[in-house]
């Protein structure tokens, strides 16, 4: 599993979920679970992706992770058109536990309303909420 | 002082030092207010020992007329099928009668490798991939394969055969008011689906199609056009659900290989007696790709810490424990005993015993259809092929013949009008044939139906 | 949680699992079927083929001594109430006498 971590180049939702937003293309986010999320869950068995072409509204469930022992929602961060999914995961689950940040990525969304970046939280931020 | 756990005087003062109180009484004065607290003992009458238990039981069920003491062609649904010896000499065993669900797998591998077992005869018989441990029965079955049809597809209607029981029909249609979903019936024609109405009340709004094999006039249906034509006409999301009787699985073609997407039903069939209505089960089988939707529990196969073989429930996710008010069902209670019974049955028919039962019935049942159309009065409501049940009409009043066929000790079939309410089905009797009816029993039935056909036909001209 | 008073130790709860489907040989039977007292007709005349099934199911061939053994064998590597408690579910906490 992987170490401990909360990278300082994403910004994080309290639902636990992250958005990466690259400069270059400031209305693209790609979206995930952060590792306090994948470690509470447990080992990933499953991960069905919603379809392209679905709207995902901020700071409500676009889709389910499920894990050997329970399910959750995950939360939208931020609101838009989902344009990719992570197919990799439907044979390969587990890398939302080994690269939460990184394989385990979940969708891709083209933003409706690239303002809410602003309503997100920083690194140190959504850490200081798991101390709480 | 009930005896059942024997609580003395010395038992009960050790109890109550224990936790501290002086009396039972005090508990209850110290947990319920004084408001909604019940200031008299219950309204019960006296208890009775086992003995008179026995006695009273014994005298009410002797006011019933039972499969064993008439000569019973009663079907619709479930069947005086013969249970051998075995199934109660294994279903009464305290090991496989009284645990609990199978949680702990370290003290449940017995239960789910029979669990395991009995899904696997399940897929089969139905020629489909994936089955659960068992449901309740086969109307909630069906229901609950039209939940997961909703759940898949998201769709609003299920367009449902007439050829469906109608118990299973009342009980979809209660489950289906509840997840939102319209029920669209259609009609017979000559005794099966009608197929130009089935494909034109299909259409990309359906969730689920479903029909019965054979259906509940005792026609066998052709699954595979009845399939084909719903994806046709719904699309690949649709989702097609049969209810099967298991029985005829030797001989009819499985619903896996028709197309079908679901394969649920009564298991009664299996096993299991008459036993005044159930407890039984119902079986659950589909195409893998509806795994997760599919209700109630799975066992699955596994290796332990130390590389052996086991087996412990799996995907349960989707169960309510865990899934809350998004789980696929809300089964707890525990068929599984009557599952059971239902794989000891199956492997003691085996593989070849289930094909020669199933051509048996088929014989037999050609037989009782021509013996009884050949009477006066009688008349097969169609010619489809049926294979343990059939529909004939009769001139002349079905509940007044079925009494004359009772003080002649037969039990002819059931008043098809008084269970459909269709008018269609007016003077209509359903008659059902298993191993246990042989053709002496056969041709005694006709011998007296015909002759209550006979006497109240008359008794209409003279009245 | 271990129940107590119920040995996880016993020979045959160490053996490995064979399920029913291993047991027996091609052939073996127990069910013997009624003999055919109507008219033969045949499977062909009354079922059109589209609607027959081509291969039998397979379901398992053992003889009933066999089945039986393999059953109770199976039932012995569960823990049952008649031999000591359990403190769970409702229905299963409580004594279970049966009558036939």
């Amino acid at each position: 599993m992987a170490e401990v971590s909360y990278p300082d180049d994403l910004l994080y939702h309290p639902e636990h979920d992250w958005a990466r937003v690259d400069p270059s293309e400031p209305d693209l986010a790609t979206l995930g679970i952060t590792w306090f999320a994948q470690d509470a869950l447990g080992e990933v068995v499953f991960f069905e992706p919603p379809s392209l072409g679905t709207q995902v509204v901020r700071d409500e469930p676009y889709a389910e992770v499920e894990s050997v022992k329970a399910v959750s929602d995950v939360v939208a961060p931020l609101s838009g058109e989902i344009v990719e999914v992570n197919e990799a995961l439907s044979d390969n689950p587990g890398a939302i536990n080994e690269d939460p940040y990184g394989e385990g990525w979940l969708v891709k969304v083209r933003l409706s309303d690239p303002a809410e970046r602003d309503s997100l939280m920083d690194a140190d931020a959504y850490a200081a909420t798991l101390r709480g | 002082m009930t005896t059942y756990t024997s609580v003395t005087g010395n038992d009960l003062a050790a109890m109550l030092a224990a936790i501290g109180v002086s009396s039972v009484q005090e508990i209850f004065e110290r947990q319920i207010p004084q408001g909604v607290r019940l200031e008299r003992p219950l309204a019960l009458p006296e208890g009775m020992g086992e003995q008179e238990v026995y006695e009273h039981l014994r005298a009410l069920a002797a006011r019933n007329v039972s499969a064993e003491d008439e000569l019973c062609f009663l079907g619709a649904g479930m069947y005086d099928h013969y249970v051998p010896a075995i199934v109660d000499m294994l279903m009464e065993r305290s090991e496989f009668l009284t645990p609990y669900t199978p949680y702990q797998p370290e003290i449940s591998q017995g239960g789910l490798q029979v669990m395991f077992e009995y899904q696997t005869a399940i897929c089969e018989l139905t020629g489909l991939p994936v089955s659960n441990a068992s449901v309740y029965e086969g109307p909630s079955a069906v229901a609950s394969a039209g939940y997961l049809a909703k759940l898949h597809n998201g769709r609003s209607r299920f367009v449902v055969s007439a050829g469906l029981h109608p118990h299973t029909l009342a009980t979809l249609r209660t489950y289906a008011h509840g997840y939102s979903i319209d029920v669209v019936e259609v009609p017979l024609r000559d005794g099966v689906t009608d197929p130009g109405a089935w494909a034109a009340a299909i259409d990309g709004d359906t969730s689920a199609a479903i029909f019965a094999q054979p259906n509940f006039y005792g026609a066998v249906e052709d699954a595979a056009a009845l399939s084909a034509a719903a994806k046709q006409a719904g699309g690949e999301q649709l989702v097609t659900i049969a209810q099967v009787d298991p029985i005829v699985l030797g001989v009819l073609v499985p619903p896996g290989e028709c197309g079908v997407d679901v394969a649920v039903g009564e298991g009664q069939s299996l096993g299991n007696r008459l036993d005044f209505g159930g407890p039984s089960f119902g079986f659950f089988a589909a195409r893998e790709a509806y795994l997760r939707r599919m209700p109630g529990r799975i066992a699955g196969e596994t290796t332990d810490v130390d590389g052996r073989r086991g087996f412990v429930l799996t995907l349960q996710t989707r169960e309510q424990h865990i899934r809350r008010e998004k789980a696929t069902s809300n089964i707890c209670t525990s068929q599984a005993l009557n599952a059971l019974a239902g794989v000891v049955y199956l492997s003691w028919l085996g593989r070849r015993g289930l094909v020669e039962l199933g051509e048996l019935l088929l014989k037999r049942t050609h037989y009782a259809r021509e013996t009884l159309g050949a009477l006066d009065g009688v008349a097969p409501l169609h010619s489809q092929p049926v294979i343990r049940e059939f529909a004939v009409r009769l001139d002349a009043d079905v509940a007044a013949v079925r009494r004359r066929c009772a003080v002649q000790g037969v039990n002819p079939g059931a008043d098809l009008y008084a269970l459909t309410e269709r008018d269609e089905d007016r003077g209509g009797l359903l008659v059902a044939i298993t191993e246990r009816r042989s053709r002496a029993d056969i041709d005694r039935l006709a011998e007296v139906l015909g002759a209550a056909v006979a006497a109240e036909r008359e008794m209409a001209v003279v009245g | 949680m271990r129940p107590p008073s119920h040995s996880t130790d016993t020979p045959l709860q160490r053996e490995p699992a064979v399920t029913i489907f291993e047991r027996g040989a091609p052939g073996r039977r127990a069910f013997q079927c009624p003999d055919l007292d109507v008219p033969d007709v045949s499977v062909e005349q009354l079922l059109p083929a589209r609607l027959r099934r081509a291969e039998p199911p397979r379901l398992p061939e053992a003889s009933e001594p066999e089945i039986v053994r393999h059953y109770v064998r199976v039932s012995k590597r569960n823990f049952d109430l008649d031999s000591g408690f359990y403190p769970l579910g409702s229905c299963t906490m409580k004594h279970n006498p049966r009558l036939h």
